[in-house]
């Protein structure tokens, strides 16, 4: 009997600690898109690329504004495509400033060089991992 | 024999579930930039992530960071980096671009700073922050 609620016992603290684990994958809505590259274009979200399955995939982007605004913003899909932009205005600067640990952005170079045409910054619950 | 065997495997089986649903925290490209403070003829300057040096497994912890102070009329900035050896470098400014450099970190950021000439304290001559995916703890 004294066996029997033993047993009882672990198996339920086992049920709960393999549950608690796995939670947070599963409640709400997520999102988390990966990293993806075109010709002029580029996207994926912060935990998509670090969370991918591989080492290659990578999104942010580096600012200063020590001599005016500087917004470098690069990514890399899980082929080792890559493409950059590099923004100058103060608009690319507020934007940049805007990513979080756990931001969906995305980015278009214009033009034929490698001026960011746009820089997108989304924040939403569903981007967290 | 049989039920010891059992209880093995339930064992090993228990393991490999805790273990599995902790690996994604380890996969896709990671850089936790250690704290690393250089130098030469003109400058000295300061660069790690905050992950790194959080993380970082030393008995002589590492640090890197920068705060903001506003009044209604005034800012100052400053950054701070010490490396494993305990060398330190501190900046500040009262310069406005600065303030805004601090308003984009993150708990996972890499920073970059630096003063001119060589010392440990000094006026920023720059601060770079970068907030990227290989970052994330």
């Amino acid at each position: 009997m004294k066996t029997k609620l033993h047993k009882l016992i672990g198996t339920a603290v086992l049920g709960v600690a393999l549950v608690s684990q796995s939670f947070p994958a599963w409640a709400g809505a997520v999102s988390t898109p990966q990293v993806a590259v075109g010709p002029s274009n580029a996207g994926g979200s912060m935990a998509g690329a670090r969370y991918s399955a591989g080492s290659t995939q990578y999104i942010g982007c580096t600012f200063s504004n020590t001599a005016g605004p500087y917004v470098l913003c690069s990514a890399t899909d899980a082929t080792g495509k890559s493409l950059s932009c590099i923004g100058t205005q103060a608009r690319h600067l507020a934007a940049a400033k805007a990513i979080t640990d756990f931001s969906n952005i995305e980015f278009g170079v214009g033009g034929g060089s490698s001026n960011c045409s746009r820089l997108t910054v989304y924040n939403y619950s569903y981007h967290l991992k | 024999m049989k039920a010891s065997v059992k209880h093995i495997l339930s064992l090993a089986a228990i393991g490999m579930s805790l273990w599995a649903t902790t690996i994604p925290t380890w996969a896709g490209k990671v850089s936790a930039d250690r704290v690393i403070i250089s130098s030469d003829q003109s400058a000295t300057w300061a660069t790690g992530s905050l992950t790194g040096a959080r993380y970082s497994s030393d008995t002589s912890p590492e640090q890197i960071g920068c705060r903001a102070y506003t009044l209604s009329t005034y800012s100052w900035t400053s950054c701070y980096a010490k490396d494993n050896a305990g060398r330190s470098l501190t900046c500040g400014s009262g310069d406005w671009k600065f303030l805004d450099m601090v308003q984009g970190m993150t708990d996972s950021s890499f920073i970059y700073f630096g003063i001119n000439g060589n010392g440990s304290t000094g006026t920023c001559s720059d601060i770079r922050i970068t907030n990227g995916s290989d970052l994330l703890k």
